[in-house]
């Protein structure tokens, strides 16, 4: 079913593509023919980008490159109704693959000299990364689906992770009364969270009031808070509470706050490499022993950090995955820029030496 | 829980006379602790109102600020004692524009009373535990009506020593505060003759009971004119000095908005209202919603005149805008000349400047037309309407069906996958009991198109004028001031059952097959005593193995039926409003039929394992949902009378359960995520298909690049299936957002789409109030605070939602701009056969 209802929106292009090369190669093919001048596959004579169908495929790939590259500027013209941009993609999907055999039908099926091979590896290379994100595209969501069912908006990773450490906070404070004196300290969230909060006066970094905003300002991100707050009303041993709260201060809020980060966040990389939260199976194995030294209530309290935990391992799934998801565009793009300014020089160079 | 009882025990044993002084509410406040029963809704209280003898209900049933009966967990319905004050009523007022002789301060019908300022006194006589007959002054607000009491009010005839006592008391009351709290000049404005409109309620109050041109009599306190003011706030003005502490502003911000910013701070002369931790006003979490600005019944809350002629001037423009408004505007004071306004306060009018307006219709024009979503009444001036079902309107409707789009744009797969939305049947708002009879209404019927407003639903017909004729259009939000007061709020409500509840009846499968009178005649019967109730989201109105017998029919929201296997309880399904899917909007038949005709029906119900007369599921209500009630006895007088009713009855019953045996099989447990997520009520939901999502928030940009920076939806939201329900407004069939804005800038107008006006004060109710955290406040900035170089940039909030961007030409611009083809606009049951079959279109 899915494949009917993308072949709605795939069927135009591709075969637009497969028009283009097959008809092409086989006019060439024909115009070859009726000169006598094909002779062997190996050097194809008279077979060349100054050849009819030659140039004509030829022309016809540098257009599509140019349309390609026009899905850049399509995409930051959002707000126009400029065709649905699923039917820009899927044109560049085929039509950039048609580029391939039409650029090699326009070059008689050779490399050429030192520019046009460039040019050609240059094309080749923008394929293959097109390809390869195209692959990504397809597999990586389906794993995002089924592998990260806490998965949050890329960007408000941080967010929603301090926002965790807000809530076990104040479940671990309703629980288990404030966190006794003594124990490792705590980040400073509070200008954060106060910023989070919103207030009515907004005030500069001198302390000086700004903005004075009317109305409800709302809070953001409290419905995705993983915990029940009624688990924190259960009756507690003291004891245990010092122990959840000391491990929660050296251990837990650093994970959550941080997770494993990726290699260029240097803050605290090498301790939250090392921390024990830092495979599920291990945070699986840290909990346990935790679970075992406190007494039998404390499970609802740890089952909610350790909740949290998980959230935070599969946000750092999350950002890997995407990493690999969009990581591959910066590449593609820049050597498709390469790519046209290369294949600008080279219709100059063709037009000035016909 | 143990001190309530406590509390609540001995108030029993303090005799009458002593209870003014240690009656002490659960709030300690000065109410009764007073329970009622079920049973004293029923039970007749005789007494005598200045010479009157007649039986009021020892309790009535307690009713949420809207008018509107509230029921308990288990859907029954809650007594609250009848008060003095009540029964008062019930002899005084019956009509608009008749007026209870009891003065009021403290009080106001949509609140709780708290029995502060005693100026609603009365004489009664009544007999004590001792057998003594004992007389006393009493605050009615508050006092509970017994069995034999003798009641004199200030209106009685025949009491004149009496009334100049009661007089006089309400007049030492009155000027005290006065001369507490307000200034020499309103003293004057008393002396000099009051304008008719002033806000100021103790001032007229004492202009009727005071001593004229004695007063002040009192001295002040010496606190009294330096309580200071709180001038902190933008939009409202704190003025201590004419706060007389009557709470009104305090129950309205809690009890009624449930903004819960507003208490008592201080004791003694000292004592004043505060926000929060008594910050001042700005710096604490007041949204400014106004709505304790509109209950404040003397000056020590008032709008900033500034604020006012911003918002009269926006609303005013928005008017004008919408198209068809072409009218005058009526004026606070026009409006309160009409006695169905008298009751709503002069600030809120005053607030809401602009947004009433005169038109005038030539024969022919249309008011408002079917199929269109309004958020406007037209209260009937002069001339006459004809309610016509179709569009005989020179304006072409707007409520189009979008599935008719054109070939191309079909083949490009642009269609839209918004249908016209289910409503009620045919012109079911104005009475229309059958389409082909005409049907006209006139002044007699006071107010027209009031049912869209109220339940949120399209138009269920056309009205075109037949005659020169004349209307004030008024926004919901008056229309939800309306209901406050017990008169007009009869008067709609009488509207309601000429209009609605009727061809509402008529619905019911039950009646289907009898003949046009057959129905009406039925419907006739059942509605005397049918009853409409209102039921707040969670609350269960019935449950599985109880025994009760009532149909229900819902006019308003959704209910979800569960049934309970062993300790699980299965969701088996969900009933919205009539007309939906083709269902009748009827619950609750089993076991009103069972009951009528058990032994009829034996067979059928041992095979299901049910007996007659007893719940076979647990119904509760999923939003705010409203209900008519209907009494199973009165099927039975109709079927008595009609053989072949019967025959239907019992043909019914078997039908209903045989759907039960196969509905047994049937169950899935998608319902239940399908129901608590509200999927059903969606009517456009902008859903992800998280397998083809390549969560490059493109349609986040593009709906922030459409609607200057702001984002009107959040990539993110709960998940059905393979889907990701996005957070954007969804359309919904039941919009809650709807619901309470005090200036009416949220709205439907025509189609289906959510639409918010620039003259949103940005209180956040409607953020609120959906469940689905669709609304988002966003700041803009709105000139500067302050003078000269003080000059502090001031940001207005606004509450900004998805308008399916109708405001920008009507393509939704996030699928719009989804390159992998993964964003869609579908309705709660597109999206539930998607998944079901699997293929996500
Ligand atoms: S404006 Fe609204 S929120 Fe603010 S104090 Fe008054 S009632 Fe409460
Ligand atoms: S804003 Fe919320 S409640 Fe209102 S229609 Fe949209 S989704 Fe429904
Ligand atoms: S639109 Fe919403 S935020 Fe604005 S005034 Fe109305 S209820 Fe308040
Ligand atoms: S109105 Fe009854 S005590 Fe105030």
């Amino acid at each position: 079913m899915l494949l009917v209802r993308k072949l709605k929106i795939h069927i135009g292009p591709l075969l637009l593509a497969v028009i283009l090369v097959v008809g092409l190669a086989t006019w060439q093919l024909w115009a070859s023919r009726s000169s006598g001048t094909l002779v062997s596959a190996s050097s194809l004579p008279g077979v060349s980008g100054s050849s009819l169908p030659g140039l004509v495929a030829g022309s016809i790939a540098a257009s599509i490159i140019l349309f390609e590259l026009l899905l850049w500027p399509r995409k930051r013209l959002r707000r126009f109704k400029l065709f649905p941009t699923k039917f820009w993609l899927s044109a560049h999907l085929w039509l950039g693959l048609a580029t391939g055999p039409l650029a090699f039908i326009h070059s008689g099926y050779r490399f050429g000299g030192t520019f046009s091979t460039t040019l050609m590896c240059l094309l080749l290379f923008v394929l293959a990364s097109g390809i390869y994100g195209w692959v990504m595209q397809i597999i990586i969501p389906k794993w995002m689906l089924g592998n990260l069912p806490f998965e949050t908006i890329g960007s408000q990773i941080d967010d929603v992770s301090i926002q965790s450490a807000l809530d076990a906070r104040r479940m671990l404070t309703v629980a288990l009364g404030p966190k006794p004196v003594g124990l490792t300290k705590l980040a400073n969230l509070d200008e954060i969270s106060a910023k989070m909060r919103g207030s009515s006066m907004v005030r500069d970094q001198d302390g000086q009031v700004s903005q004075i905003v009317v109305g409800a300002i709302q809070r953001r991100g409290d419905h995705r808070s993983l915990l029940k707050m009624e688990s924190a009303e259960m009756e507690f041993n003291p004891l245990d509470g010092s122990e959840v709260w000391r491990q929660y201060a050296s251990v837990i809020e650093p994970f959550l706050l941080r997770g494993i980060p990726l290699s260029k966040d240097k803050t605290n990389a090498r301790s939250n490499r090392l921390s024990p939260l830092r495979t599920p199976r291990k945070a699986n194995e840290w909990f346990g022993l935790l679970r075992e030294s406190c007494s039998l209530n404390a499970g609802t309290i740890l089952e909610s950090l350790e909740q949290l935990c998980e959230q935070r391992h599969q946000f750092n799934a999350q950002r890997r995955a995407q990493a690999w998801l969009h990581g591959w565009i910066a590449t593609h793009a820049g050597v498709s820029v390469m790519l046209g300014v290369l294949l600008i020089t080279h219709i100059i160079l063709a037009l000035k030496y016909v | 829980m143990a001190n309530e009882q406590e509390l609540r025990d001995s108030v029993e044993y303090i005799s009458a006379s002593e209870e003014a002084l240690f009656a002490r509410g659960l709030d300690g406040q000065l109410i009764r602790a007073t329970d009622s029963t079920l049973d004293d809704l029923d039970l007749d209280v005789r007494i005598s109102i200045d010479g009157t003898k007649f039986a009021v209900k020892k309790a009535v049933p307690l009713r949420n600020s809207q008018g509107i009966i509230i029921a308990n967990d288990r859907g029954e319905i809650i007594p609250r004692p009848t008060t003095i004050y009540d029964a008062v009523n019930q002899l005084y007022v019956k009509a608009l524009g008749d007026v209870n002789p009891i003065p009021i301060l403290c009080h106001r019908e949509h609140l709780q009373p708290v029995g502060v300022c005693r100026v609603c006194l009365v004489e009664i006589e009544e007999r004590r535990a001792s057998g003594r007959v004992k007389k006393d002054l009493v605050s009615s607000c508050t006092y509970l009506v017994k069995e034999g009491m003798i009641i004199t009010t200030s209106a009685s005839q025949d009491q004149p020593k009496t009334v100049d006592l009661i007089k006089k008391s309400v007049g030492i009351i009155v000027e005290l505060l006065a001369s507490e709290h307000l200034t020499s000049q309103d003293l004057d404005d008393v002396r000099n003759g009051l304008n008719k409109h002033d806000p100021n309620e103790l001032k007229r109050l004492v202009s009727e009971y005071g001593k004229g041109d004695k007063t002040p009599r009192y001295p002040p306190s010496l606190l009294a004119g330096n309580r200071g003011r709180d001038l902190s706030s933008e939009i409202i003005s704190v003025n201590h000095d004419a706060c007389i502490l009557c709470q009104r502003c305090t129950r309205a911000c809690n009890d009624i908005k449930q903004n819960d910013v507003m208490a008592r701070e201080g004791k003694g002369y000292d004592a004043r209202i505060a926000f929060d931790t008594d910050l001042p006003m700005l710096e604490s979490s007041c949204v400014s919603c106004g709505e304790c600005v509109i209950s404040c019944p003397t000056d020590a809350l008032t709008f900033r005149p500034t604020v006012v002629e911003k918002q009269g001037k926006k609303i005013l423009e928005q008017t004008r805008k919408s198209s068809g408004k072409d009218g005058t505007v009526v004026t606070a004071e026009e409006m309160l000349e009409i006695p169905i306004f008298s009751g709503i306060p002069y600030k809120f009018l005053q607030f809401n400047g602009g947004a009433c307006v005169r038109r005038v219709l030539k024969p022919g024009e249309s008011l408002c037309t079917m199929g269109e979503y309004g958020s406007t009444a037209f209260l009937i001036q002069s001339g006459k309407f004809e309610i016509v079902v179709g569009a005989k309107s020179p304006n072409k409707s707007r409520a189009k069906v979008s599935k008719s789009v054109g070939f191309f744009r079909r083949a490009l797969g642009l269609t839209s996958s918004s249908t016209l939305a289910p409503s009620l049947a045919t012109g079911s708002d104005f009475g229309m009991t059958g389409t082909k009879e005409k049907l006209y209404r006139g002044v007699e019927d006071v107010i027209l198109g009031e049912m869209a407003c109220l339940n949120r639903q399209r138009r269920t017909a056309t009205v075109v004028a037949v005659e020169d004729s004349e209307v004030i259009e008024i926004g919901t939000n008056v229309l939800y001031m309306l209901q406050r007061n017990a008169t007009s709020r009869n008067v709609l409500n009488e509207a309601y059952r000429r209009h609605a509840l009727n061809s509402d009846i008529e619905r019911l499968p039950i009646f289907k097959e009898l003949t046009p009178a057959g129905r009406a005649e039925a419907a006739r019967i059942i509605a005397k005593d049918a009853e409409l109730m209102s039921v707040e989201p969670g609350q269960s109105i019935f449950k599985q193995g109880e025994k009760s017998d009532d149909i229900y029919l819902i006019r308003l929201g959704y209910i979800k039926v569960g049934r309970k296997h062993g300790t699980r309880e299965q969701i088996v399904s969900y009933v919205g409003p009539g007309a939906v899917d083709g269902a009748s909007g009827a619950f609750g038949e089993i076991a009103a039929l069972s009951s009528i005709y058990g032994s009829e029906l034996k067979a059928d119900l041992d095979q299901l394992d049910y007996l007659p007369g007893v719940r076979t599921s647990t119904c509760s209500a999923l939003d705010h949902v409203e209900l008519v009630r209907i009494k199973s006895s009165q099927l039975r007088q109709i079927a008595d009378a009609n053989p072949d009713f019967k025959q239907r009855l019992l043909d019914r019953a078997r039908f209903l359960l045989k759907k039960d045996t196969e509905r047994e099989s049937e169950l899935s447990t998608g319902k239940s995520s399908f129901v608590s997520q509200g999927l059903y009520n969606a009517q456009s939901l902008l859903v992800l298909d998280l397998e083809s999502c390549t969560r490059c928030d493109e349609c986040t940009k593009a709906c922030a690049d459409s609607h200057g920076g702001e984002t009107r939806l959040v990539r993110e939201g709960m998940r059905f299936e393979n889907f990701l329900v996005a957070t954007s407004c969804r359309s919904c069939t039941d919009p809650y957002c709807l619901v309470g804005c005090p200036v009416n800038a949220i709205f439907r107008e025509g189609s289906k789409e959510i639409v918010i006006e620039d003259h949103c004060i940005g209180c956040g109710q409607c953020a609120t109030n959906c469940p689905y955290g669709n609304i988002t406040m966003y700041g803009h900035q709105e000139g500067f605070s302050g003078e000269g170089k003080m000059q502090i940039p001031l940001i207005q909030q606004k509450a900004t939602t998805c308008d399916q961007c109708k405001s920008i030409g009507g393509t939704p611009r996030c699928v719009y701009a989804c390159p992998h083809d993964a964003a869609f606009r579908m309705t709660g049951d597109e999206l539930k056969e998607a998944v079901l079959s699997r293929k996500p279109w």
